[in-house]
Protein backbone atom coordinates (compact mmCIF):
# COMPACT_ATOMS: atom_id res chain seq x y z
CA UNK A 1 0.00 0.00 0.00
CA UNK A 2 1.06 3.65 -1.13
CA UNK A 3 1.77 5.34 2.02
CA UNK A 4 0.10 8.17 1.00
CA UNK A 5 -2.49 6.08 1.27
CA UNK A 6 -2.28 5.25 4.55
CA UNK A 7 -1.86 8.95 6.27
CA UNK A 8 -4.46 10.48 8.20
CA UNK A 9 -3.53 14.03 7.39
CA UNK A 10 -2.87 16.15 4.42
CA UNK A 11 -4.19 16.03 0.55
CA UNK A 12 -3.08 12.77 -0.11
CA UNK A 13 -5.57 11.03 1.55
CA UNK A 14 -7.85 13.34 0.19
CA UNK A 15 -7.73 11.68 -3.50
CA UNK A 16 -8.14 8.61 -1.90
CA UNK A 17 -11.39 9.48 0.21
CA UNK A 18 -13.16 10.86 -3.16
CA UNK A 19 -12.70 7.72 -4.95
CA UNK A 20 -14.33 6.06 -1.98
CA UNK A 21 -17.06 8.06 -2.15
CA UNK A 22 -17.81 8.02 -5.36
CA UNK A 23 -17.86 4.20 -5.26
CA UNK A 24 -20.14 4.65 -1.98
CA UNK A 25 -22.17 6.88 -3.90
CA UNK A 26 -22.83 4.31 -6.56
CA UNK A 27 -24.11 1.86 -3.96
CA UNK A 28 -21.10 0.13 -2.60
CA UNK A 29 -21.25 -0.68 0.92
CA UNK A 30 -17.94 -1.81 1.12
CA UNK A 31 -15.84 1.27 -0.13
CA UNK A 32 -18.36 2.96 2.66
CA UNK A 33 -16.91 0.50 5.10
CA UNK A 34 -13.28 1.63 4.31
CA UNK A 35 -14.39 5.09 4.55
CA UNK A 36 -16.55 4.47 7.79
CA UNK A 37 -12.45 2.66 8.93
CA UNK A 38 -10.42 5.71 8.46
CA UNK A 39 -12.18 8.00 10.36
CA UNK A 40 -14.21 5.78 12.87
CA UNK A 41 -11.22 6.75 15.68
CA UNK A 42 -10.83 10.21 14.98
CA UNK A 43 -14.18 10.57 14.86
CA UNK A 44 -14.84 8.70 18.17
CA UNK A 45 -12.23 10.84 19.90
CA UNK A 46 -13.25 14.07 19.12
CA UNK A 47 -17.41 12.61 20.26
CA UNK A 48 -16.47 11.42 23.44
CA UNK A 49 -13.87 14.84 24.29
CA UNK A 50 -16.88 16.68 23.40
CA UNK A 51 -19.54 14.33 25.48
CA UNK A 52 -17.57 12.83 28.21
CA UNK A 53 -19.86 10.10 27.45
CA UNK A 54 -18.59 6.53 25.67
CA UNK A 55 -22.04 5.32 25.08
CA UNK A 56 -23.59 8.69 23.69
CA UNK A 57 -20.55 9.55 21.43
CA UNK A 58 -20.88 6.02 19.80
CA UNK A 59 -24.50 6.46 19.14
CA UNK A 60 -23.48 10.00 17.43
CA UNK A 61 -20.63 8.24 15.70
CA UNK A 62 -23.12 5.86 14.01
CA UNK A 63 -25.70 8.82 13.25
CA UNK A 64 -23.58 10.55 11.73
CA UNK A 65 -22.56 8.01 9.13
CA UNK A 66 -25.87 7.11 8.80
CA UNK A 67 -26.43 10.88 7.69
CA UNK A 68 -23.44 11.34 5.55
CA UNK A 69 -24.28 8.21 3.65
CA UNK A 70 -27.78 9.47 3.14
CA UNK A 71 -26.56 13.11 1.83
CA UNK A 72 -23.12 11.74 0.39
CA UNK A 73 -24.69 12.83 -3.16
CA UNK A 74 -23.95 17.11 -1.79
CA UNK A 75 -20.96 16.19 -0.61
CA UNK A 76 -19.06 18.39 -3.53
CA UNK A 77 -15.70 17.58 -2.79
CA UNK A 78 -14.91 21.35 -2.36
CA UNK A 79 -13.71 20.10 1.42
CA UNK A 80 -11.99 17.07 2.46
CA UNK A 81 -14.10 14.18 3.36
CA UNK A 82 -13.59 14.28 7.42
CA UNK A 83 -14.05 17.90 6.97
CA UNK A 84 -17.53 17.50 5.63
CA UNK A 85 -18.43 14.69 7.85
CA UNK A 86 -17.26 16.27 10.99
CA UNK A 87 -19.50 18.85 10.33
CA UNK A 88 -22.23 16.56 10.22
CA UNK A 89 -20.68 14.74 13.77
CA UNK A 90 -20.89 18.64 15.15
CA UNK A 91 -24.47 19.08 13.82
CA UNK A 92 -25.55 15.96 15.47
CA UNK A 93 -23.83 16.91 19.04
CA UNK A 94 -25.01 20.02 19.01
CA UNK A 95 -29.05 18.50 18.57
CA UNK A 96 -28.37 15.86 21.10
CA UNK A 97 -26.87 18.36 23.97
CA UNK A 98 -29.95 20.72 23.00
CA UNK A 99 -32.43 17.50 23.32
CA UNK A 100 -30.71 16.76 26.68
CA UNK A 101 -30.93 20.26 27.79
CA UNK A 102 -34.82 19.87 27.35
CA UNK A 103 -34.60 16.74 28.96
CA UNK A 104 -32.22 17.54 32.11
CA UNK A 105 -30.93 20.84 32.55
CA UNK A 106 -28.98 20.18 35.21
CA UNK A 107 -26.72 16.89 34.23
CA UNK A 108 -23.40 18.07 33.44
CA UNK A 109 -20.98 16.51 31.47
CA UNK A 110 -19.49 13.54 33.14
CA UNK A 111 -15.12 12.90 31.34
CA UNK A 112 -14.29 9.81 31.14
CA UNK A 113 -10.93 10.27 30.42
CA UNK A 114 -9.89 6.30 30.86
CA UNK A 115 -11.74 5.53 27.20
CA UNK A 116 -8.58 7.75 25.91
CA UNK A 117 -5.44 6.25 27.32
CA UNK A 118 -2.57 8.20 25.95
CA UNK A 119 0.74 7.32 24.71
CA UNK A 120 3.10 8.11 27.00
CA UNK A 121 5.32 10.43 25.76
CA UNK A 122 7.56 12.05 28.38
CA UNK A 123 4.10 12.41 30.15
CA UNK A 124 2.89 10.62 33.34
CA UNK A 125 -0.49 8.81 33.14
CA UNK A 126 -1.86 10.94 35.82
CA UNK A 127 -0.77 14.49 33.98
CA UNK A 128 -2.27 13.12 30.92
CA UNK A 129 -5.69 12.24 32.55
CA UNK A 130 -5.33 15.57 34.15
CA UNK A 131 -5.15 17.19 31.04
CA UNK A 132 -8.68 15.22 29.62
CA UNK A 133 -10.38 16.36 32.80
CA UNK A 134 -9.90 19.76 32.35
CA UNK A 135 -10.52 19.99 28.60
CA UNK A 136 -13.65 18.16 29.41
CA UNK A 137 -14.06 21.14 31.53
CA UNK A 138 -14.05 23.43 28.91
CA UNK A 139 -16.76 25.50 27.74
CA UNK A 140 -18.10 23.77 24.97
CA UNK A 141 -17.19 26.05 21.83
CA UNK A 142 -13.83 26.47 23.26
CA UNK A 143 -13.21 22.84 23.42
CA UNK A 144 -14.54 21.76 20.23
CA UNK A 145 -12.10 24.20 18.51
CA UNK A 146 -9.32 23.13 20.67
CA UNK A 147 -10.14 19.24 19.90
CA UNK A 148 -10.23 19.90 16.14
CA UNK A 149 -7.45 22.23 15.96
CA UNK A 150 -4.59 20.42 18.49
CA UNK A 151 -5.91 16.53 18.04
CA UNK A 152 -8.02 16.62 14.62
CA UNK A 153 -5.18 18.48 13.19
CA UNK A 154 -7.63 20.62 11.41
CA UNK A 155 -6.92 24.03 10.06
CA UNK A 156 -8.67 27.34 10.94
CA UNK A 157 -10.52 28.14 7.82
CA UNK A 158 -11.74 24.43 8.00
CA UNK A 159 -12.86 24.27 11.60
CA UNK A 160 -14.97 27.93 10.58
CA UNK A 161 -16.50 26.43 8.20
CA UNK A 162 -17.34 22.72 10.37
CA UNK A 163 -18.92 25.26 13.20
CA UNK A 164 -19.91 28.68 11.04
CA UNK A 165 -18.22 31.15 12.96
CA UNK A 166 -15.24 33.28 10.91
CA UNK A 167 -11.37 32.19 11.25
CA UNK A 168 -10.81 35.65 13.28
CA UNK A 169 -13.41 34.17 16.05
CA UNK A 170 -11.69 30.39 15.99
CA UNK A 171 -8.64 31.48 16.45
CA UNK A 172 -9.28 33.74 19.48
CA UNK A 173 -11.30 30.38 21.25
CA UNK A 174 -8.53 28.52 20.90
CA UNK A 175 -6.61 31.45 22.84
CA UNK A 176 -9.14 30.76 25.34
CA UNK A 177 -9.19 27.45 25.41
CA UNK A 178 -5.46 27.24 26.14
CA UNK A 179 -5.38 29.79 28.29
CA UNK A 180 -8.03 27.89 30.53
CA UNK A 181 -6.00 24.75 30.41
CA UNK A 182 -3.32 26.81 31.43
CA UNK A 183 -4.67 28.16 34.46
CA UNK A 184 -6.51 24.80 35.64
CA UNK A 185 -3.50 22.98 35.59
CA UNK A 186 -1.27 25.38 36.99
CA UNK A 187 0.42 23.46 40.10
CA UNK B 1 2.26 26.19 32.68
CA UNK B 2 3.95 27.56 30.06
CA UNK B 3 3.36 26.77 26.13
CA UNK B 4 5.50 24.37 26.20
CA UNK B 5 4.27 22.19 28.60
CA UNK B 6 1.10 22.08 27.43
CA UNK B 7 2.28 21.60 23.62
CA UNK B 8 4.05 18.61 25.20
CA UNK B 9 1.30 17.23 26.64
CA UNK B 10 -1.27 17.80 24.41
CA UNK B 11 0.96 16.43 21.93
CA UNK B 12 0.97 13.09 23.93
CA UNK B 13 -2.90 12.83 23.96
CA UNK B 14 -4.02 10.25 21.70
CA UNK B 15 -5.75 11.20 18.34
CA UNK B 16 -7.95 8.32 18.30
CA UNK B 17 -10.14 6.22 20.08
CA UNK B 18 -12.04 2.77 19.35
CA UNK B 19 -15.47 2.25 20.61
CA UNK B 20 -16.02 -0.11 23.00
CA UNK B 21 -18.59 -2.01 20.78
CA UNK B 22 -18.47 -2.58 16.79
CA UNK B 23 -20.90 0.26 15.35
CA UNK B 24 -20.45 -0.50 12.00
CA UNK B 25 -23.25 -3.20 12.31
CA UNK B 26 -25.91 -0.34 13.11
CA UNK B 27 -24.62 1.84 10.37
CA UNK B 28 -25.05 -0.81 7.56
CA UNK B 29 -28.24 -1.91 8.82
CA UNK B 30 -29.53 1.67 8.74
CA UNK B 31 -28.25 2.15 4.99
CA UNK B 32 -29.78 -1.36 3.81
CA UNK B 33 -33.23 0.39 5.76
CA UNK B 34 -32.69 3.50 3.40
CA UNK B 35 -31.38 1.99 0.29
CA UNK B 36 -34.37 -0.44 0.76
CA UNK B 37 -36.92 2.49 1.20
CA UNK B 38 -38.80 3.57 -2.10
CA UNK B 39 -37.52 6.65 -3.84
CA UNK B 40 -38.47 9.38 -1.74
CA UNK B 41 -36.59 12.56 -0.57
CA UNK B 42 -34.80 11.45 2.25
CA UNK B 43 -33.99 14.64 4.18
CA UNK B 44 -37.16 15.80 5.68
CA UNK B 45 -35.95 19.27 6.69
CA UNK B 46 -32.06 19.44 5.87
CA UNK B 47 -29.92 21.34 3.54
CA UNK B 48 -31.74 22.11 0.07
CA UNK B 49 -35.04 22.59 2.03
CA UNK B 50 -33.41 25.16 3.89
CA UNK B 51 -31.76 26.64 0.49
CA UNK B 52 -35.35 26.85 -0.46
CA UNK B 53 -36.36 28.65 2.21
CA UNK B 54 -33.90 31.28 3.11
CA UNK B 55 -33.58 33.48 0.33
CA UNK B 56 -36.34 35.03 1.20
CA UNK B 57 -35.59 35.91 4.96
CA UNK B 58 -32.31 36.74 4.09
CA UNK B 59 -33.28 38.63 1.25
CA UNK B 60 -35.53 40.78 3.21
CA UNK B 61 -33.24 41.87 5.56
CA UNK B 62 -30.97 42.88 2.83
CA UNK B 63 -33.64 44.58 1.17
CA UNK B 64 -34.62 46.30 4.85
CA UNK B 65 -31.05 47.38 5.28
CA UNK B 66 -31.04 49.24 2.10
CA UNK B 67 -34.61 50.82 3.10
CA UNK B 68 -32.88 52.16 6.19
CA UNK B 69 -29.76 53.61 4.67
CA UNK B 70 -31.96 55.37 2.09
CA UNK B 71 -33.61 56.81 4.85
CA UNK B 72 -30.73 57.76 6.41
CA UNK B 73 -28.89 59.93 3.87
CA UNK B 74 -31.95 61.66 2.94
CA UNK B 75 -33.67 62.48 6.22
CA UNK B 76 -31.08 62.72 8.61
CA UNK B 77 -31.99 65.36 11.05
CA UNK B 78 -28.93 68.16 11.61
CA UNK B 79 -29.65 68.87 14.83
CA UNK B 80 -28.55 65.09 16.07
CA UNK B 81 -25.18 66.02 14.96
CA UNK B 82 -22.31 67.33 17.21
CA UNK B 83 -21.24 71.39 15.78
CA UNK B 84 -18.12 71.75 16.91
CA UNK B 85 -13.93 70.49 15.72
CA UNK B 86 -14.21 68.31 19.14
CA UNK B 87 -17.35 66.47 18.03
CA UNK B 88 -15.77 65.83 14.77
CA UNK B 89 -13.47 63.94 15.76
CA UNK B 90 -16.09 61.85 17.89
CA UNK B 91 -17.62 61.19 15.15
CA UNK B 92 -14.55 59.85 13.41
CA UNK B 93 -14.14 57.58 15.93
CA UNK B 94 -17.53 56.78 15.52
CA UNK B 95 -17.30 55.85 12.18
CA UNK B 96 -13.82 53.82 12.30
CA UNK B 97 -15.95 51.53 14.70
CA UNK B 98 -19.51 51.58 12.97
CA UNK B 99 -17.12 50.46 9.38
CA UNK B 100 -15.50 47.86 11.74
CA UNK B 101 -18.85 46.33 12.89
CA UNK B 102 -20.38 46.36 9.25
CA UNK B 103 -17.13 44.40 8.04
CA UNK B 104 -17.35 42.18 10.78
CA UNK B 105 -21.28 41.75 9.92
CA UNK B 106 -20.78 41.05 6.78
CA UNK B 107 -18.23 38.41 6.76
CA UNK B 108 -20.16 36.49 9.46
CA UNK B 109 -23.21 36.73 7.24
CA UNK B 110 -21.19 34.87 4.58
CA UNK B 111 -19.76 32.71 6.91
CA UNK B 112 -23.20 31.59 7.90
CA UNK B 113 -24.31 31.06 4.26
CA UNK B 114 -21.34 29.12 3.37
CA UNK B 115 -21.71 26.97 5.92
CA UNK B 116 -25.51 26.14 5.30
CA UNK B 117 -24.58 25.15 1.44
CA UNK B 118 -23.04 21.95 1.56
CA UNK B 119 -22.14 22.56 -2.13
CA UNK B 120 -25.70 23.25 -3.00
CA UNK B 121 -26.77 26.60 -3.05
CA UNK B 122 -23.79 28.39 -4.65
CA UNK B 123 -26.05 30.08 -6.76
CA UNK B 124 -27.82 31.87 -4.16
CA UNK B 125 -24.88 32.80 -1.83
CA UNK B 126 -23.41 34.47 -5.06
CA UNK B 127 -26.22 36.41 -5.79
CA UNK B 128 -26.63 37.63 -1.71
CA UNK B 129 -22.33 38.25 -2.39
CA UNK B 130 -23.40 40.36 -5.17
CA UNK B 131 -26.25 42.39 -3.12
CA UNK B 132 -23.68 42.74 -0.34
CA UNK B 133 -21.26 43.89 -2.92
CA UNK B 134 -24.00 46.41 -4.64
CA UNK B 135 -24.23 47.97 -0.70
CA UNK B 136 -20.36 47.85 -0.78
CA UNK B 137 -20.36 50.63 -3.67
CA UNK B 138 -23.19 52.37 -2.33
CA UNK B 139 -21.15 53.23 1.13
CA UNK B 140 -17.97 54.14 -1.15
CA UNK B 141 -19.74 56.40 -2.81
CA UNK B 142 -20.98 58.32 -0.04
CA UNK B 143 -17.78 58.03 1.22
CA UNK B 144 -16.28 59.69 -2.06
CA UNK B 145 -19.07 62.37 -1.77
CA UNK B 146 -18.10 63.49 1.56
CA UNK B 147 -14.46 63.77 1.05
CA UNK B 148 -14.91 67.26 -0.74
CA UNK B 149 -16.56 68.64 2.41
CA UNK B 150 -13.43 69.44 4.29
CA UNK B 151 -14.22 70.06 8.32
CA UNK B 152 -17.80 69.00 7.66
CA UNK B 153 -19.65 67.01 10.33
CA UNK B 154 -22.77 66.48 8.00
CA UNK B 155 -21.12 63.89 5.22
CA UNK B 156 -19.51 61.66 8.23
CA UNK B 157 -22.61 61.81 10.29
CA UNK B 158 -24.60 60.14 7.65
CA UNK B 159 -21.53 57.50 6.93
CA UNK B 160 -21.61 56.46 10.26
CA UNK B 161 -25.60 56.33 9.96
CA UNK B 162 -24.94 54.45 6.72
CA UNK B 163 -23.17 51.78 8.49
CA UNK B 164 -25.08 51.51 11.41
CA UNK B 165 -28.21 50.50 9.16
CA UNK B 166 -26.10 48.11 6.96
CA UNK B 167 -24.95 46.60 9.78
CA UNK B 168 -27.98 45.82 11.45
CA UNK B 169 -29.43 44.76 8.40
CA UNK B 170 -26.67 42.15 7.72
CA UNK B 171 -27.05 41.35 11.02
CA UNK B 172 -30.97 40.51 11.32
CA UNK B 173 -30.15 38.59 7.75
CA UNK B 174 -27.47 36.65 9.50
CA UNK B 175 -29.69 35.93 12.40
CA UNK B 176 -32.97 34.70 9.66
CA UNK B 177 -30.07 32.71 8.48
CA UNK B 178 -28.37 31.25 11.27
CA UNK B 179 -32.24 30.31 12.63
CA UNK B 180 -33.37 28.56 9.65
CA UNK B 181 -30.20 26.41 10.10
CA UNK B 182 -30.52 25.30 13.83
CA UNK B 183 -34.40 23.90 12.25
CA UNK B 184 -33.53 20.45 11.62
CA UNK B 185 -35.23 18.05 13.53
CA UNK B 186 -33.56 15.45 15.83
Amino acid sequence: MEAAAVRMDGAAISTSDDALVAASRAGDHGAYRELYERHVGRLYAFLLRMTGDRELAGGLVQDSFVKAWERLNQFGGHSRFATWLTSIAINEFRMARRARERRDLHRVDCPDPTALEARAAGCTREELMDLERAIVGLPARARMVLVLATLGDFRHGEIAEMMGISPGTCKAQLHRARKLLQRRLAP
Amino acid sequence: MNDDTLDRRLGALRRTAAPGDDLWPGIERAMGERDAAPARRVRRRGAAGWWKRLPAPAWAGLGLAACLAAAAIIFVPRWLAPRDDDGLAVLQRELREAERDYRDAREQLLVSLRALSDGSGQETVSRIESDLQAIDRIIAEAGKAGEDDDGDWQPVYRLVELYRSQAAGVARADELVRSVSYREEP
